[in-house]
């Protein structure tokens, strides 16, 4: 494949690029822009959480009658809450913005492996988030059955679950091909000298990712179709015999098995929280290395971890199913391999943590977010523990317990650090500097409020209060004492909205200043900052290839004129 | 690669071919003996394994390959051994209480 | 710049970009048929009895095909080697017996799918069904699409490619014509069916002469549009194939550019016939398990 100079329209330029840097941040944009519809979705329903059948203000006339939301449609938008947020917005952006964009730049290459079928990836991606969307406008709304599209419910539901399928599968084919993509690029180019164990700890995360999603989305593949099979067909495969539907019962052919579609979902769905953790302590580790001035701690004891980690993620996912009766000792199993796969993830947080002993810390934003991440995952992981145990997963399942328990992960973990990467990056992919003072605004509001929203659901969750009640619980006797942490919640999730302004206004105002053309304002080591200019050439990356002589994280070597090494550095 | 190995391996495919018609004749006939269901399964998979194998080791050149392609398939036969025999432990112990 | 490895092998890992990547693909295809005997295995133990493959399909059909993909697995495998032996002639034969192997098995599950649906046998008659055909018509799929990549590397754009896929359109709407004679050609339609012979005569007649081969495809194109004007008179599947073919052929003929791959670059090209020929092989591979599960057990 040549990579030709010639001069280029706008449109080859920019929206039909096969330009790895180009497609990262068409990536970035478009999961940016869902992030924030997803939670805007959010906010509309925790309205109605805490002042249940008021009308909403300002999209209130979008939503039908008075303003008021109706219950069919809080269950749609609690489902394409969790669809957008995962599928649209969190893995596109850490994995196809991020992977896209620093991969190749971080291993010396000068593009992806094979740059049309990137392409292809992210216009599938774009495909499927429209046919996503579209959902929203067929009758009976967009998919109602919850994110897990549990059957027998998701296969009587109405047309939007076959819509929220198809998006599926093209969402799913896209991050086949970026996996493929990934994982060819790392394994065959990286540069001269550029050992599997000089790589930057991002690329061996977005490497373990690409692997899970490369074997873990087929088999939601094979059960998308299976469940398109039962809506369209009219085959039975998780339908049981005799199922009564609004008293009446069902003509199909059934001896089919709701757990069926569990198993295969949750066969994805399990390694996905990894997809959605590990490019998250990729980033998080960069910016700690970096702002901490010293190497990271235990690096191997870090990759062998992800490694572990990546592999462990398969043989979990029935932890999410501990109340569908399957039998004890299968629990059993799946429980001894719950606590199993805590180890590596305590590993890393180890590493992180111990990484800035002794460190001379710069507190810029990155940091900050990097910093903000050690602690949220933290509680979000510890918090899983009782899950995974069935016993105590008896109890708390299904509560308002199990969102804060993964939201810590994803929200105040992942996002976090994927804002921290932002912030990290931009003067890469700019050439400009972010406003710290803005910056810094954000990062301490979004800290305060994503705890607002978040911490009280262990609250609520401890209450026995269920995570899918509409009215917030108001009709329960045992949620009447934490029924005022409702309004705590959303009122922190309104504000939460309102710190992201911070956000958007930094990258406006900064996109608008002057070019620094600074090629390494952090004193960064590895090569996307050492050997490339502010933003890197359209074409090829580098001015010349480098050659890798350094471990990833020399900083402060004894000895070294410089606090940094630049992997390309020779001697 | 020289004409001289091109044309050895063309003899290899020959040869593979005909043992791929030979096992798909015997997979049927093993049909037809009217077996129990749990010996039919093994042999039947047997036989698929052992038609598998000569597809992917010689018309896909597994057998010439190096360790990157081999530690992509393991780790792909793991997670597929994973995902076809873990569901069932739940099945069977649910089905047996 | 180019990309390293595109046609080379990267000295560490022995593989050039291209394979490697067909070997991910073919990773997550394993995980995708996977999933689908995952559940089959798992539907099966779930329930007390399922029905035995033998008695419902019929397996002599399903061994003729068997044989068909094995023989296609070896002419495919052959057509590479060939290329390796700078023999392109050869590649040409055997690529295109690939190609006919693979739609005979398509005509085979055609004839098998029919059967079923006259006999009253959907997805929906019970979970063997629907499993076999949710397999079965994923594989055909990916029979489709390898037929589609074969053909892209097997179809060369000069004058006597051109005739045979005018003379295979042609002979096939003939065909369509007359099984459905006693209710298509009848009264108004009539007119139709005569100016399409006489199109189909004059592009026949003219597809055999180097001067008018430009034409040819504005007739194929003739052709068609006179045909379809028919989809309110005729029907049943022969006519459907019909459209189906003359707009494959339009295609064909219009919009693909030819693979001009082996005269720039002979490596590259017997490499991309590798990778062809590993998705290929593997979709056998997926048949020869198919097979005796759901037909034999």
């Amino acid at each position: 494949m040549t990579i030709d100079h010639h001069k280029q329209s706008f449109w080859t330029k920019y929206v039909f690029s096969t330009d790895h840097k180009i497609i990262g941040i068409q990536y970035g944009i478009t999961s940016l822009v869902w992030l924030l519809f997803g939670f805007v979705l959010m906010m509309i329903m925790r309205y109605q959480l805490a002042y249940p059948e008021s009308p909403i203000p300002f999209v209130g006339g979008l939503i039908g009658e008075g303003g008021i939301l109706p219950s069919e449609m809080y269950n749609s938008l609690g489902a394409m809450h969790g669809t957008i947020m995962i599928f649209l917005g969190v893995v596109p952006l850490a994995f196809g913005a991020f992977g896209n964009y620093f991969v190749p730049l971080q291993i010396g290459a000068i593009d992806m492996a094979f740059p049309k079928l990137n392409a292809a990836s992210y216009w599938m991606y774009f495909l499927g988030s429209v046919i996503m969307g579209i959902g929203f406008f067929v009758p009976g709304g967009a998919a109602n059955s919850g994110w897990t599209s549990y059957p027998p419910l998701a296969d009587i539901a109405t047309t939007g679950q076959t819509v929220w399928l198809f998006g599926m599968v093209m969402l799913i084919t896209s991050s086949l091909l970026g996996s493929i993509n990934i994982l060819a690029t790392v394994i065959q180019l990286r540069t001269e000298g550029m050992t599997w164990m000089k790589l930057p700890i991002f690329v061996w995360t977005q490497f373990i990712t690409a692997f899970l999603l490369l074997l873990a989305f087929p088999p939601l593949e094979a059960a998308g179709v299976l469940q398109l099979m039962d809506r369209l067909a009219g085959t039975s495969f998780f339908m049981p015999s005799g199922l009564v539907v609004s008293g009446e019962v069902l003509t199909n052919a059934g001896g089919g098995s709701p757990l069926l579609w569990q198993h295969l979902f949750w066969f994805l769905a399990h390694p996905e929280v990894y997809v959605l953790i590990l490019p998250a302590f990729g980033i998080v580790t960069e910016v700690i290395a970096n702002n901490t001035r010293k190497p990271i701690q235990g690096y191997k004891s870090l990759v062998y971890s992800m490694v572990f980690l990546g592999f462990m993620s398969f043989v979990v996912w029935a932890h999410h199913m501990y109340l569908t009766g399957m039998g004890t000792s299968i629990g059993a199993f799946f429980q001894t391999t719950t606590m199993i796969i805590s180890i590596p993830s305590v590993v890393i947080l180890t590493a992180l943590l111990l990484s800035l002993w002794g460190g001379s810390i710069r507190f810029n934003t990155p940091m900050l977010f990097a910093l903000g991440f050690l602690p949220m995952f933290g509680i979000g992981g510890l918090t899983g523990l009782p899950l995974g145990l069935a016993a105590a997963d008896i109890h708390l399942h299904d509560t308002y317990y199990v969102i804060g328990h993964f939201h810590y992960i994803v929200a105040p973990g992942t996002i976090f650090a994927l804002f921290a990467g932002i912030y990290y990056w931009f003067p890469k992919m700019t050439g400009k500097r972010t406003n710290e003072m803005l910056g810094k605004l954000h990062f301490f509001f979004s800290f305060i409020f994503m705890n607002g929203v978040f911490m009280p659901m262990f609250i609520q969750g401890l209450a026995g209060v269920s995570r899918r009640l509409w009215d917030g619980g108001e009709i329960y006797a045992h949620a009447a004492d934490v029924l005022y942490l409702n309004e705590v919640m959303s009122v922190s999730a309104w504000l939460l909205g309102l710190s992201q302004l911070f956000f958007i206004i930094n990258m406006i105002i900064s996109l608008k200043g002057e070019k620094t053309g600074e090629a390494n304002p952090w004193d960064a080591t590895t090569l996307d900052w050492t050997d490339t200019t502010s933003p890197p050439l359209g074409h090829g990356n580098f001015e010349k290839v480098p050659t890798v002589y350094c471990g990833p994280y020399e900083y402060s070597v004894p000895g070294s004129k410089e606090d940094f090494t630049p992997q390309s550095k020779k001697g | 690669m020289t004409p001289e190995e091109v044309k050895h391996h063309i003899k290899t495919y020959v040869l593979v071919f005909v043992a791929l018609a030979f096992l798909t004749v015997v997979t049927v006939a093993i049909s037809y003996l009217d077996l129990s269901v749990r010996p039919a399964v093994i042999l039947a998979l047997i036989v698929a394994s052992i038609k598998g194998s000569l597809v992917a080791c010689y018309f896909m050149h597994l057998i010439d390959e190096k360790v990157t392609i081999y530690w992509t398939l393991l780790a792909t036969v793991a997670m597929f051994m994973v995902l076809m025999f873990v569901p069932l432990g739940t099945m069977l112990n649910h089905t047996q209480m | 710049m180019d990309i390293p490895f595109t046609v080379k092998n990267r000295p560490d890992t022995g593989l050039y970009n291209g394979k490697l990547g067909v070997w991910l693909f073919l990773a997550s295809e394993v995980m995708l048929f996977g999933g689908l005997f995952s559940a089959y295995v798992f539907l099966r133990t779930g329930v007390d009895s399922w029905p035995v493959g033998a008695d419902i399909l019929n397996v002599p059909l399903a061994t003729l095909n068997t044989m068909f993909l094995i023989t296609s697995s070896v002419t495919m495998v052959m057509s590479w080697a060939s290329l390796k032996l700078n023999d392109f002639k050869k590649f040409k034969l055997y690529a295109g017996l690939t190609l006919l192997l693979a739609c005979l098995f398509l005509v085979v599950k055609y004839f098998e799918y029919t059967a079923k649906f006259d006999h009253h046998l959907f997805p929906s008659t019970n979970n063997f069904l629907g499993i076999y055909f949710t397999m079965t018509g994923l594989h055909v799929l990916h029979v489709i699409g390898g037929i589609f990549v074969i053909y892209y590397y097997w179809r060369k754009f000069d004058h006597n490619h051109r005739t045979l896929i005018n003379n295979i359109f042609c002979a096939l709407f003939l065909v369509a014509i007359f099984t459905n004679w006693d209710e298509g050609i009848k009264g108004y339609e009539t007119t139709n069916g005569l100016i399409s012979i006489v199109l189909l005569l004059v592009a026949l007649v003219s597809s055999r002469k180097e001067q008018f081969k430009l034409k040819t495809k504005y007739l194929i194109l003739g052709t068609f549009f006179v045909g379809a004007l028919g989809i309110f008179n005729f029907h049943g599947t022969g006519y459907y194939l019909f459209l189906f073919l003359g707009l494959l052929a339009i295609a064909d003929s219009f919009i693909f550019k030819s693979n001009t791959t082996y005269e720039s670059d002979p490596e590259h090209f017997t490499n991309r016939i590798e990778i062809v020929g590993l998705y290929w092989h593997f979709v056998d591979l997926v048949w020869i398990f198919l097979f005796p599960v759901l037909y034999l057990l």
